[in-house]
Parts: structure tokens; C-alpha cells; sequence
């Protein structure tokens, strides 16, 4: 071999090892220090900002502390967190703090952490091909879950909007504010293998299009760990469709624990004064819809039950969920909600809940005061609800009297089981819903409860087959309440 | 002149109510105070259901003493408020004084707070709860039956207080200053400061206390109050306040 055949050999591999290095931008190279005591924000923007003038690349985050507050995002660009490396959220001080957050004209149809995207730790908007990864963690300790407006204050870890072709994996999520994750707008999104331990909101999955989440574990026990919104914050009506939430784990142990690895249950209460959170939901902020979901193989524990919620018009439809099971669960381990709290610009209509298929559940220690719900509105009904295949263990415990009560309508009041009080059925209370399918279902007590199993109540079609409940002597298997 | 008469007001109920447990109204009437205070330094927010109790001690190593021995303390009130000179055998030959007032923009109570000639090694401890949310007869004292269900939600050196019932919750917020090693703790466990500071959270009346280096001439803050769109602090704006 000649210097020249040689030459021609090895200058490509050399261009193409130079290419792989110039794509890879160390945020040390760019002042970064990572001891935990410097403002890193601007080298670890400037090292994303020269990632993006280049066409795209990897800014590469190696072990450190890193003490941040608003990085930006671009287009074609991976945030890579390595292995020991913890971008922390800064506290605002009276000088420095996260990005202003910016006008929404359309704020007054959700929460002020909905409405907003750059008063965050990590934010995009507008943005394609992204993605965060790596072994790395991000801990929100300066980001707030409560309500102050001051400037500077941070309330997301991460903040995405009206962005495409998203990727998040593999990271560590801790005590993150409002939102671990808030996803607006967001069409093609990964979110796979994520531990997040926090002190409000998970994943919140808002108006987006086209999302696999998966092998993901979820500790919040003061908030919701995964859930499906469809607000109005874009300013327009977006359904949220087309969405698997798979192998996923959901819990409200004691914030902090699920990641420590201690599972701590010393604090049973939420700041809503409702006991832990911590479940998979589908709304409250519900102005769009919610289509096309396949929920399946997630496990709950220790929080709140299953909730379905459409409250603001939205449609939800075309839904399934399989193969769950439940441990410790401290209200209704099953809520479908069709409200008319109508949060949306004025004239919107009730909307829909239909299509739903709900399968091979098991629960096991279900508080018993809310029974489970399936509940529409005077002249709205939930429609086409097939549960098969159920198995609930609650803990019972309820008198004969509870079995009379009718509870409140509470037609715009915000969706929690709570609102209908303590519930006059012991399995079922089912309301202004129709063609309703029970099949193979067993329910069980620990402790005997007179009330009714299955209450229904302006509920044509039900049809309860192949029901196995535990009921004392003398209490009825299905009560129907007519004129009503 | 109507905030003269109201300062004068405020000033006579302050003084004609010295002696009586939290008969020291800071804000509200002497009949009714929505801020109250003690001739010691522990306060109550009053509002008119209990919202919760402020309390203060000192640690020295494994040592340490609730701020409520009157052989200790001289208790003034002042133009606006109420200040305490604290002395103690754990504060050496120092001594700490505090000055507490009620704030204008909404319910709450600020308290500052600075040592002088303090040995090195004394830590404040400051302890928050009993917000039962419900208008009590009895002395709004950080008792552990007021303390059921109260949620603490804490970041950095701010806390946020939940408590009341579903669909009624009532919250307030409060500043402590930054440096403030915080925890929660078991209100059953007040036999003595570092014995609250050190009985964690495994409890039915969880509390909140915190214990921060006191370091001689530097000012410290205590602020807790119910936040509204004129009253929303952060704890570097409370020597403005």
C-alpha cells in the first residue's frame, strides 16, 4: 500500500471520527464546572446553542452537579445526562431565576402551570427532533409546586410545547415542581425507563398526538404520577389520542422513597387533604379529548384508583385498559366522571365518554367509602363501559343507612370520587350511564358492608353477568332506583 | 390621621392585654386578634379559624430551651408590634432579641430576629403547626390534637401549610430564613426544642421545625401569611416588608 491509497484510506475515517467528535458538545468545553455551587445556565446554553447553529448534536453532560436555571432546548438536538451527572434547579434569588413566563391570552381556561412553558427548568417550544437521555438525573430542588407569580420563580422540570419527534429516557426525575413533565401540543413522543420521584404532577400529557410511554416508574404522592390532559392552553381545542401507557409502575409512597429505595408510608395525607395521589387519570383540564388510548400491564400502589375524567366537553373515547393490578388503594379504585364543569371558552357543550373497555383488573385493599363510580350528568350519559374480568378487594365496613343515601349531583364541581361523599353501593354506584357491561366480576370485603353491591340510578342497559360478591345475608346484589 | 387612630387602636390593645396567654394582639381586636402573641415569643395566626402556632427555642449542643421562661424574657411592645429581649444560660452572656408585627397587605406575621454576644454554636430552632382550621376556645398552642392532617410542603427555606378538609382546604405560607435545616416533626415530642427537632415524622400530629446556626449581628426572618395576588414574598424581600 502507497502513502497516497493509504492517505485515501484512512482520511475518511478520520473526517468521520472528527464528524462523530464536532457532534458531541461537552458542556465543560463550554465553561461548565458541575460543582454544584456555580450558575451553570449559560455554558450549558451556549453549548446547546452551538449545537443547533451546526445542524444538531449531542451536548453532553458528563458526572457532576450542575446548577441551573432555564435551559433551552433546539431543534436536533439530545441533552445527555451521564451516568452521576444532576442538572439541579437552582433557587431564584432576588436577582437571577428561571425564564419570565410568557402571555397566554388563553389562560383562564386551566391551571397557571398549564398555561405557561418557559418559567421552567428545561423548556422548548416549537421544536423537532429532541430528545433528553442518559443515566443522569434531574432534581427540581429550586422549582416550586405551589402558586407564587413572582418572576424568576421556575415550576417544571421539563416544558415542552407544539414540538415533534420527541425522545426522554432513561433519566431520574426528583422533586420536580408542578410538573416533572409538562407536554403540550407535543406530536411523536417517546418517554421510556424514567424514575421519577416527585412532589407534585409526573408525566402530564396534554393536547399531544402519537405517545408511547413505557417501563416507567412513577412515585407521586401529592399529585397525579401519569396523566392525560386536553386543555385549552394552546388557545385551541386539541385532543390528546393515540396514546400507549404500558409497564408502568405508579405509587404514592413518601415523596423522596420510591427513589431512595426506603418505600416509606409515613405520610398518609396530600396537600388536597384526600390521602395520597399518585395514580394514572385522564383529565382534570379536559376542554379537548382524549382518543384512542390503550393503557395496559401498570401497576398502582399505595394511591388513588384509576380515574377517567372528562369534565370540560372533550370527548373521551375509544379506551382500553388491561391487565392491572392494584395494592393499598385510598378511594375509588375505578372513576369515570362526565362533568359539566365546562372550563372552556363560553358556549362549549358537555361532552362524551363512550367506548370503553376495561379488563383482567385486580384490586386489593380498596378504601370503601366511594365504592367505584361510573357517573355522567342529568342528560349526559356515559355510554358503552364493557369492565370484564374484575376482581376487587375492598376493605367494607359500611352500614345499611350509607345504602340510602343519594349522593349530590355536583354537576360542575372539579371530578374526585369525594364530591359524591360516601357512596350508597358497596361495589358499584353507576349514573346517567348506559348499556353498561358486567362480565366476570368478583368483589370481596374484608370487613362485611350492608350496603348494596351494584346501585343504579338513571342507568338503562345495564347488563351484570357471571358477578360473584360477598354480601351478607339479606343485602341486595343489584338495587335499582327508579323515579327518579 | 385614620392610620394614626388605627396605630394608637392597636397599640392600647397591645398594652392592656400584656399577661394573658397569646393576649397580645397584633392584628384583629384584643376579643378577637387574627395575629396573636404571648409575653414570650410564640405567636398564633387567628384568622378566625387556627391556622397555626409559631414557636422558638434555642439548641446549644445537647442542650436546649423553649423561649417562654418569663424570668427571661422582657416583653415591649412597640409602634407596631411587640419585641422581646431573650436571655438565657444557654445564650451566654448575649442575648437575642426579636421583633414581631403584623403585616398591611394581607393576614400574617413577620418576626425578625438577631443575636448579639452569642457563643459560637447556638442554633435557633423554630417550630410551625397546629393549623386544626377550625375556630378554637382553647389557647391556640402548637398542641399535637390541632395538628392532625396538616401537610407540609416544603422548598428551601419556604414552607407551604395545607390543612382544613376536602373540597374546604385552607393554606398558609411561610418564609424562614434559608439556612434553616427543616424537618418534620412529631408534635406529641415538645418535652423539650431538640427533642422536637429530633423526633421525625413517624407520627398523627406532624409538625414542622427547623434549626438554623445563630450567628451574632445577622437578622433573621420569620414570615408566615395567606398568600393573595398583593401578598406573595419571598424570603429576600421580608426586610422591605
Amino acid at each position: 500500500m502507497n502513502i497516497s491509497r493509504l492517505a485515501c484510506t484512512l482520511l475518511p475515517l478520520a473526517c468521520h471520527a472528527l464528524t462523530l467528535q464536532a457532534a458531541m458538545y461537552d458542556v465543560k468545553n463550554f465553561g461548565a464546572v458541575g460543582d454544584g455551587r456555580a450558575i451553570e445556565t449559560p455554558a450549558i446554553n451556549r453549548a446547546i446553542e452551538e449545537a443547533g447553529k451546526n445542524g444538531g448534536g449531542t451536548v453532553y453532560v458528563p458526572a457532576g452537579d450542575y446548577l441551573c436555571y432555564s435551559i433551552r432546548l433546539q431543534s436536533h438536538v439530545t441533552l445527555y445526562l451521564e451516568q452521576g451527572a444532576t442538572i439541579t434547579a437552582a433557587f431564584p434569588s432576588e436577582h437571577e431565576g428561571y425564564d419570565e413566563a410568557e402571555a397566554n391570552d388563553a389562560s383562564p381556561y386551566q391551571d397557571f402551570g398549564h398555561s405557561h412553558w418557559k418559567n421552567s427548568l428545561i423548556w422548548g417550544i416549537g421544536l423537532e427532533d429532541i430528545a433528553i437521555c442518559g443515566q443522569g438525573a434531574i432534581y427540581g430542588m429550586g422549582l416550586t409546586r405551589e402558586e407564587s407569580r413572582l418572576k424568576g420563580v421556575g415550576n417544571k422540570a421539563i416544558s415542552l410545547k407544539e414540538c415533534r419527534n420527541v425522545t426522554i429516557r432513561d433519566i431520574k426525575m426528583l422533586h420536580c415542581g408542578h410538573f416533572a413533565l409538562l407536554a403540550t401540543g407535543v406530536d411523536n413522543m417517546t418517554i421510556d425507563n424514567l424514575l421519577i420521584d416527585t412532589n407534585r404532577d409526573g408525566l402530564d400529557i396534554d393536547c399531544c398526538r402519537n405517545v408511547r410511554i413505557s417501563s416507567c416508574t412513577v412515585n407521586s404522592p401529592w399529585d397525579d404520577a401519569i396523566v392525560l390532559k386536553a386543555s385549552y392552553a394552546l388557545g385551541r381545542f386539541r385532543d390528546t389520542e393515540n396514546v400507549t401507557i404500558t409497564g408502568c409502575f405508579v405509587s404514592g409512597y413518601d415523596r423522596g422513597t420510591v427513589a431512595n429505595g426506603t418505600f416509606r408510608r409515613d405520610e398518609p395525607q396530600a396537600p388536597d387533604q384526600g390521602f395520597v395521589t399518585g395514580r394514572i387519570k385522564f383529565g382534570t383540564e379536559s376542554s379537548g379529548g382524549f382518543k384512542n388510548i390503550a393503557i395496559s400491564s401498570c401497576i398502582f400502589e399505595r394511591c388513588r384508583g384509576l380515574a377517567l375524567e372528562t369534565v370540560d366537553g372533550g370527548h373521551l373515547e375509544d379506551v382500553t385498559i388491561s391487565n392491572i393490578t392494584m395494592r393499598d388503594i385510598v378511594n375509588a379504585p375505578i372513576f369515570l366522571r362526565l362533568g359539566a364543569r365546562l372550563r372552556s371558552p363560553k358556549g362549549t357543550p358537555v361532552g362524551e365518554m363512550r367506548r370503553i373497555a376495561i379488563s383482567n383488573v385486580n384490586v386489593y385493599n380498596a378504601d370503601s367509602r366511594y365504592a367505584s363510580i361510573i357517573s355522567g350528568v342529568p342528560g349526559s350519559y356515559i355510554e358503552d363501559v364493557t369492565l370484564s374480568n374484575i376482581r376487587i378487594s375492598y376493605k367494607g365496613g359500611y352500614a345499611k343507612e350509607d345504602g340510602e343515601i343519594t349522593p349530590p349531583e355536583n354537576e360542575k364541581l372539579y371530578p374526585e370520587p369525594w364530591m359524591f361523599g360516601t357512596i350508597p353501593a358497596s361495589a358499584f354506584f353507576i349514573r346517567h350511564a348506559r348499556n353498561i357491561r358486567f362480565h366476570q366480576v368478583s368483589v370481596s370485603f374484608m370487613e362485611k358492608d350492608y350496603r348494596p353491591a351494584f346501585v343504579l340510578d338513571d342507568a338503562p342497559n345495564v347488563s351484570i353477568k357471571e358477578v360473584e360478591v360477598d354480601l351478607p345475608d339479606g343485602v341486595q346484589l343489584v338495587k335499582e332506583i327508579v323515579n327518579h | 390621621m385614620k392610620a394614626v387612630s388605627l396605630s394608637l387602636a392597636l397599640l392600647m390593645a397591645v398594652l392592656s392585654a400584656q399577661g394573658a396567654p397569646f393576649g397580645r394582639a397584633l392584628s384583629g381586636s384584643r376579643e378577637q386578634p387574627r395575629v396573636a402573641s404571648c409575653d414570650h415569643p410564640e405567636f398564633a395566626l387567628l384568622l378566625p379559624h387556627m391556622s397555626g402556632n409559631l414557636k422558638l427555642g434555642i439548641i446549644s449542643d445537647n442542650r436546649s430551651a423553649w423561649l417562654n421562661n418569663p424570668q427571661n424574657i422582657k416583653a415591649a411592645s412597640t409602634k407596631n408590634g411587640v419585641s422581646y429581649e431573650v436571655t438565657d444560660p444557654l445564650l451566654g452572656k448575649g442575648t437575642l432579641t426579636l421583633r414581631a408585627r403584623a403585616l398591611n397587605a394581607t393576614d400574617g406575621l413577620l418576626v425578625e430576629a438577631e443575636a448579639l454576644g452569642v457563643p459560637e454554636g447556638v442554633k435557633l430552632l423554630w417550630a410551625y403547626g397546629g393549623a386544626c382550621g377550625k375556630v378554637i376556645d382553647a389557647e391556640p398552642a402548637l398542641a399535637p390534637e390541632y395538628c392532625r392532617n396538616n401537610v407540609f410542603s416544603v422548598e428551601g427555606g419556604a414552607f407551604t401549610l395545607y390543612f382544613g378538609e376536602v373540597m374546604r382546604l385552607k393554606i398558609v405560607q411561610g418564609l424562614t430564613p434559608p439556612e434553616s435545616e427543616i424537618c418534620l416533626s412529631d408534635a406529641r415530642q415538645q418535652s423539650s426544642p431538640l427533642a422536637f427537632f429530633q423526633s421525625g415524622k413517624k407520627t398523627d400530629a406532624p409538625a414542622l421545625t427547623g434549626a438554623l446556626p445563630l450567628l451574632n449581628g445577622q437578622k433573621y426572618y420569620f414570615c408566615v401569611y395567606v398568600q393573595s395576588a398583593k401578598a406573595d414574598y419571598a424570603y429576600y424581600m421580608l426586610p422591605q416588608l
